[in-house]
């Protein structure tokens, strides 16, 4: 049984319906934010990059910024440039519009500044709602939903209520025929050779055993004596032996099947079923970029207590213990802790997937209802 | 009686407890017989389900996290003082 869904020109599904407006660069952010506050219904989103970057900044900028548009949960874009910057808004849009959904263009600096743009992207706005609220939801698979997984603010009961969770849940979707990204990099950390093991090919464990080396070695350079942080004293006192461990506490939620590929951080995958993703472990740049690749919806494990959300995925959020779910229940959809009571991880993971299910057809999450519509684009070079 | 430990994956040859178990004190929420703590588990640390020799692999998530660097016993606190890295 599948669920209801947005099928798009392009044949992908999407378990939302927004109309996206969306600065290709930060100069444009007022004017973005200027039709929100008009039009509250649409997602209006905005970052901090587009220009002023090296060439590798600029090309995941734009791949990422490309790929939010491309999401199945948006019907329609309108994008918003100044003009001057690296980041084209038409390139970008032609780049977009390959998936057949509406998309247009306002350039600041072509269309009489600030007041007369944001003037002229209400009107686009508007038009696009109107077509977006003409959309149906129509039987859609599971073989056509991609999650993406994360953990944030963990704790010493990650790793043995929530992950192992969303790992069977994970481990469900994927028998399912569909896709699950399990990403953050820095906490596949001393996993090297047991995810290489799962790999389907010999060149796919060895994209693996590079990813890990290389985010092994960003850590000692920009971390340096910080660098342990990957294994504290306080994860010690939590139980953790070691990184190792506390590792293999973290990728639990991507299940236990077949690691079918490795994409770079914000590329959509070319496979189903399980897909790793290079990403930080810092939560919002892991989010954006599995977004970007096409993610309809997000399962977040935490333990000390994240509220964020995206502005067009909705999260699902995951408390590891029943003290957090109590203490921030109006950001929590979920309570892990009632595996220390007694639940079974597979009777917990069939509840999730029932949940699932509901987001999927609509039902919002409470980051969704909190509006914790946060976003950041990977860098890896400075700003000029 | 309520279980005050879990174990995460069927090859597990340790349980996490899920709040402080003092020594003495029975294991609960394990297939295995009569199995009590050899020594206070802190809440969230390791408990050995089975004798691990020397030098064998400590199991949790069915994958080894090191070796046993001295004879645990079962009921015996699994941490860092009795594991040493896999790899040397």
């Amino acid at each position: 049984m599948g669920f209801m869904g947005y099928r798009r020109q392009n044949d992908m599904v999407g378990v939302r319906n927004y109309v996206l407006v969306l600065s290709t660069v930060s100069c444009a952010n007022g004017v973005v934010n200027a039709i929100g506050r008009e039009l509250p219904e649409v997602r209006a989103v905005t970052h901090t990059e587009g220009c002023g970057r090296g060439v590798a900044d600029v090309g995941i900028s734009m791949r990422t910024l490309t790929g939010l548009g491309k999401n199945p949960n948006v019907a329609a874009v309108l994008l918003v440039g100044l003009g001057c910057e690296f980041i084209k808004a038409p390139a970008m849009a032609e780049a977009i519009s390959a998936t057949g959904k509406p998309v247009e263009y306002l350039v600041i600096q072509e269309n009489g500044g600030s007041q007369n743009t944001t003037r002229k992207g209400i009107e686009i706005a508007k038009k696009f709602l109107d077509h977006a609220n003409s959309l149906k939801r129509e039987e859609c698979g599971w073989d056509e939903i991609t999650i993406g997984l994360e953990c944030g603010g963990s704790d010493a009961m990650s790793g043995v209520t929530a992950n192992p969770t969303v790992g069977a849940t994970a481990d469900w979707l994927v028998g399912q025929g569909g896709t699950a990204i399990l990403s953050e990099t820095t906490e596949m950390i001393g996993t090297t050779e047991i995810l290489a093991r799962r790999a389907a090919s010999p060149e796919i464990a060895e994209k693996i055993r590079e990813l890990i080396k290389k985010q092994e070695n960003l850590a000692e350079i920009h971390l340096g004596p910080f660098k342990n942080v990957a294994i504290s004293p306080g994860n010690m006192d939590g139980g953790l032996t070691n990184i190792v461990e506390k590792s293999l506490g973290c990728i639990i939620k991507g299940g236990t099947t077949t690691i079918k590929e490795v994409v770079d951080y914000a590329v959509e995958p070319t496979e189903k079923g399980l897909i790793i993703m290079d990403t930080p472990g810092s939560d919002i740049f892991s989010l954006t970029g599995m977004a970007a690749a096409g993610t309809q919806i997000m399962i977040f494990t935490t333990g000390r207590g994240s509220p964020v959300g995206f502005p067009i995925v909705p999260v699902i959020k995951i408390a590891t213990n029943k003290g957090l779910f109590e203490k921030m229940n109006d950001d929590m959809d979920v309570n892990a802790g009632r595996i220390l009571e007694g639940v079974s991880i597979e009777n917990a993971s069939k509840d999730l997937n029932v949940l699932l299910a509901r987001v999927a057809e609509g039902e919002m999450t409470k980051a969704e209802a909190n509006r914790q519509d946060v976003l950041s684009i990977q860098t890896v070079g400075p700003a000029f | 009686m309520q279980a005050n430990v879990i174990v995460i994956h069927r090859k597990d040859n340790v349980a996490v407890a899920m709040r402080e178990i003092e020594a003495g004190e029975a294991i609960v929420g394990v297939e295995s017989k009569e199995l009590k703590a050899g020594a206070d588990i802190p809440p969230s640390h390791k408990v050995a389900l089975t004798s691990i020799p020397k030098g064998e692999p400590v199991i949790k998530y069915g994958e080894s996290i090191g070796l046993a660097d001295e004879s645990i016993r079962p009921g015996d606190w699994v941490h860092t003082h009795n594991i040493k890295p896999e790899e040397g």
